[in-house]
C-alpha cells in the first residue's frame, strides 16, 4: 500500500474513532494540527521567572531560578540564574537567525567570559538538568514549519498524537517528536524526543495559566526515558509585553 | 559629561532621588586543604568572601550598577591572615557606552587557559598552576565598552592609572636558576644584597592603556574576531643581578635587581562555532624597549600563539585540545632565543545535575615535562559544593613542569555561597 494511501486511511480511521467516542474532531491531517498550533494565539514578547527543579532517581532534589526574556516567538531569548549564589548571574543568550540556525553562548561570572556554543553542544544538559540548551531556545518557541507532520492517532478528547519528523536543514538534534495535542487548548500536552530513533526523554506540560488572555504553560516537566533524574520547570511572574528592547539579546545584557 | 554626572548622582543617590534600586548581599565561604606527595601541607585555609551588587534604574535596562568585594581568608600552611578589597567599581550605563570605573578584571581573548592578550590584571601566582580566573587580581581601571546597536562591534578602551605587580610565586615552585655574573679579575662575592625591586612609580609616563575591537561574525553557528593593543608594563618581573661594593676591596655583594619592563602588545583572537565544534585562537606579539637583547634588565620580545578546537561528543563529554607554541628572542650575540610547543588536553563531563569530572593534560614537548591534573565536582545542595583535584607533575630536573615534581598534590575544598 502506498504510504500516502496509508496515512490517509489512518486519518479517516481516526475521525471514525473519534466519532465513535462521541466527540468533535476538526483537524484531519497532523499538518493541520500543528499548523492550528503555532497559529494560537501567543504573545510576541514575555518575561517570567521560572524555577527549575532537578530531582534524582534516588529523590534528593536541586533548585534554581532564572528569569527570562523571550521575544520574537521565542526566536529571541536570554536566560539569567539568580539563584542559587553558586551559579547566579550565569546566562544563557540565543538567537535564532534568517537562515533557521542558532546563534547560542553562555556567559559564565566565574569565568568572566561568554562562551560560543557548538550546534552539537545545545544537545547538553542546560545546567545539569534534563532540559538540553536546545530545549530551552526552543521552549517558547511554537513554530512547526520546518518539520513534516503526520498524524498518528486521535486519542479521547480529542487528543492529537502527531509525529514531527525535521525536514533536512532543521536546526534540531532530535530525529522526531511525537507530539499530544489536545484540542481544547491546542498546546501540547505530552512531548516524546527521539534522537537515532530512540525515546530519549519525554516532557510533559501539567499546568497552564492565562495571562492577558493567553493560555500559557507554567508548569512543564522533562523526564529521561531511561529513568534517571527528573526536571521541572515552573513558570511564575510572568509578564507579556508588546515588545523587548533589542540590546536584551545581546551579550552587553547577558554579562551584566 | 552632564549625563555621567547625572548617573553618578543617581547611583549615589538612587533611593533619595526615587529612582528604583536594587541591592544584593552575598558571599562565599571556602575551606581548603592541599596534601603534597612530599609530605607538606601547601594549603589550610579558609576565606570568606562577601559581594555587594547593586543597580539603579527603572527599566528593563539599569542606568548604573555596582559591585564590591571584601575578601578575608586565613592560611595555616602559608600567608597567614590576609584582608583585602577584591572587586570594588561602578559601571554607569550612557547609552552606548559602558564606562566602568574602579578596581576590576578586564578580560581579553578568546582561548581557554591560555591567553597570550590577557595582560590588564595581575595575578596571584602563589599557586602558579590554579585556574587563570581565579589568579586574576582586581586592579584600578578606568574602562570603556562602546557597542553598536546591533551588538556587532564592540570597541574596549582601558586605563589603568597605577601599577600593579603579580605576586610570585612560593618558594616551593621558584626556580632554581642561576644567572651568570662576569666578575673583574680579583673580585670574590661574599654575600648577597637585599633584592632592589623597581616597581614603577605612580607617574603619568606609567600609565598603561589598551584597546581591543571586536566584530561579530554572521558566519556558521556564529563567530567574532577581535584585534587587541596594550601599551604597558609587565607585572612580572624580568631579573637580572648587580654587584654592590663592600668596605673590603676586591670582595662584592651580588644583589638580584626585580625590573618590570615596559612593552607594547599587539594581539588577535577568534572564536567560530560550527555545528560540531567550535574553534578557537589568539596570538600576540609582545615588543619590548630592547629589541636587540641588549639590556639584562629588560625582557626580550617574543610572541604566542593558541589554537584550540572544541567538541561535545553525544555521551555530553566536552574535549578540548589546545596547541600553544611561545618564543622569546634571543640576547645579543647569543643564540638563547627559545622557542617551545606545548598541548593542552581538557575533557569535562557532567553525571547528572550533582557530580562533574574533569581531567587535563599539559605536555611540553620541548623538555618532555607536564602536569595531569583530574578533578570532581559535586554539589551537595544549593550552593554548597565540594571539589577534589589531584596535580600530578613529571619531566626530569630543571624542565619546566619537572621541577616540580616534589609539589605534586592533593586539593580538597568545600564551598558554601549564599
Amino acid at each position: 500500500m502506498p504510504r500516502h494511501t496509508f496515512l490517509s486511511l489512518l486519518a479517516v480511521l481516526c475521525v471514525a474513532a473519534g466519532a465513535a467516542h462521541g466527540y468533535a474532531q476538526t483537524y484531519t491531517t497532523g499538518a493541520a494540527v500543528m499548523a492550528a498550533v503555532d497559529a494560537r494565539p501567543a504573545p510576541k514578547a514575555l518575561i517570567s521567572t521560572m524555577t527549575m527543579t532537578i530531582t534524582s532517581r534516588s529523590g534528593q532534589s536541586l533548585t534554581r531560578t532564572m528569569r527570562i526574556w523571550s521575544a520574537d516567538g521565542g526566536d529571541s531569548e536570554v536566560v539569567k540564574f539568580t539563584a542559587p549564589a553558586d551559579i547566579a548571574g550565569s546566562g544563557f543568550l540565543s538567537l535564532k537567525r534568517a537562515d533557521g540556525s542558532t546563534d547560542a553562548m553562555v556567559y559564565l561570572p566565574a569565568l568572566d567570559r561568554t562562551r560560543r556554543i557548538a550546534g552539537s553542544q545545545k544537545q547538553q544538559a542546560f545546567f545539569g538538568s534534563d532540559f538540553s540548551y536546545e530545549d530551552i531556545s526552543d521552549l517558547q518557541t511554537g513554530t512547526h514549519e520546518t518539520y513534516d507532520n503526520e498524524l498518528l492517532k486521535v486519542d479521547p478528547g480529542p487528543v492529537y498524537v502527531v509525529q514531527a519528523t525535521p525536514r533536512p536543514g532543521t536546526d534540531t538534534s532530535y530525529s522526531k517528536l511525537v507530539l499530544h495535542v489536545p484540542e481544547a487548548t491546542l498546546i501540547p500536552s505530552r512531548i516524546e524526543f527521539y534522537r537515532a530513533g530512540a525515546l530519549l526523554k519525554v516532557m510533559t506540560i501539567g499546568k497552564t495559566t492565562v495571562v492577558d488572555g493567553y493560555t500559557l504553560p507554567s508548569e512543564m516537566r522533562m523526564a529521561s526515558a531511561s529513568g534517571g533524574s527528573t526536571t521541572t520547570l515552573q513558570q511564575s511572574d510572568v509578564s507579556v509585553a508588546a515588545s523587548i528592547p533589542a540590546e536584551v539579546f545581546t551579550e552587553r545584557f547577558l554579562t551584566r | 559629561m552632564r549625563r555621567i554626572l547625572a548617573s553618578l548622582l543617581l547611583l549615589g543617590l538612587g533611593a533619595a532621588a526615587g529612582a528604583q534600586t536594587g541591592f544584593h548581599l552575598g558571599g562565599k565561604v571556602t575551606t581548603t586543604f592541599g596534601a603534597a606527595f612530599d609530605g607538606t601541607i601547601p594549603v589550610a585555609s579558609a576565606r570568606l568572601e562577601l559581594h555587594a551588587t547593586g543597580d539603579v534604574g527603572s527599566g528593563i535596562l539599569p542606568d548604573a550598577s555596582f559591585e564590591a568585594e571584601l575578601i578575608a581568608g586565613y592560611d595555616g600552611a602559608g600567608s597567614g591572615t590576609d584582608v583585602h578589597l577584591g572587586k570594588a567599581y561602578a559601571t554607569l550605563y550612557l547609552g552606548d557606552i559602558d564606562l566602568i570605573v574602579g578596581q576590576q578584571i578586564a578580560f581579553w581573548g578568546s582561548t581557554d587557559a591560555v591567553n597570550p592578550e590577557d595582560v590588564l590584571n595581575p595575578r596571584d601566582l602563589r599557586f602558579p598552576v590554579a585556574d587563570p580566573a581565579d589568579q586574576r587580581i582586581p586592579t584600578p581601571m578606568i574602562r570603556a565598552i562602546v557597542h553598536d546597536r546591533q551588538d556587532a562591534l564592540k570597541l574596549d578602551l582601558v586605563l589603568l592609572p597605577v601599577f600593579r605587580a603579580s605576586e610570585e610565586p612560593g618558594t616551593a615552585w621558584q626556580a632554581g636558576g642561576t644567572i651568570s655574573l662576569p666578575l673583574p679579575p680579583g673580585v670574590t662575592v661574599v654575600g648577597q644584597a637585599p633584592t632592589q625591586d623597581d616597581l614603577p612609580a605612580a607617574r603619568l609616563a606609567n600609565v598603561q592603556f589598551g584597546a581591543r575591537v571586536t566584530l561579530d561574525l554572521d558566519a556558521l553557528s556564529g563567530g567574532d574576531v577581535s584585534l587587541a593593543y596594550v601599551h604597558g608594563i609587565r607585572t612580572t618581573p624580568t631579573v637580572s643581578v648587580t654587584t654592590v661594593p663592600t668596605s673590603t676591596p676586591g670582595q662584592v655583594l651580588v644583589r638580584s635587581v626585580l625590573d618590570y619592563d615596559r612593552y607594547d602588545l599587539l594581539g588577535a583572537d577568534f572564536s567560530l562555532a560550527t555545528a560540531h565544534a567550535v574553534f578557537r585562537g589568539e596570538a600576540a606579539a609582545t615588543f619590548t624597549h630592547d629589541p636587540d637583547g641588549t639590556d639584562p634588565t629588560i625582557g626580550n620580545p617574543g610572541y604566542q600563539a593558541v589554537l584550540e578546537a572544541e567538541h561535545t561528543f553525544p555521551s555530553g563529554a566536552t574535549a578540548t585540545l589546545e596547541g600553544i607554541l611561545e618564543h622569546v628572542g634571543a640576547d645579543k650575540g647569543r643564540d638563547n632565543a627559545t622557542t617551545t610547543f606545548s598541548s593542552l588536553a581538557t575533557i569535562a563531563y557532567d553525571a547528572g545535575p550533582r557530580l562533574s569530572a574533569q581531567a587535563a593534560w599539559l605536555h611540553d614537548y620541548s623538555d618532555g615535562s607536564g602536569m595531569v591534573r583530574p578533578g570532581l565536582s559535586y554539589t551537595f545542595a544549593g550552593g554548597v559544593t565540594g571539589d577534589a583535584e589531584l596535580y600530578l607533575f613529571y619531566g626530569r630536573d630543571g624542565s619546566r613542569y619537572g621541577s616540580w615534581r616534589h609539589d605534586s598534590q592533593l586539593r580538597v575544598a568545600l564551598t558554601y555561597a549564599f
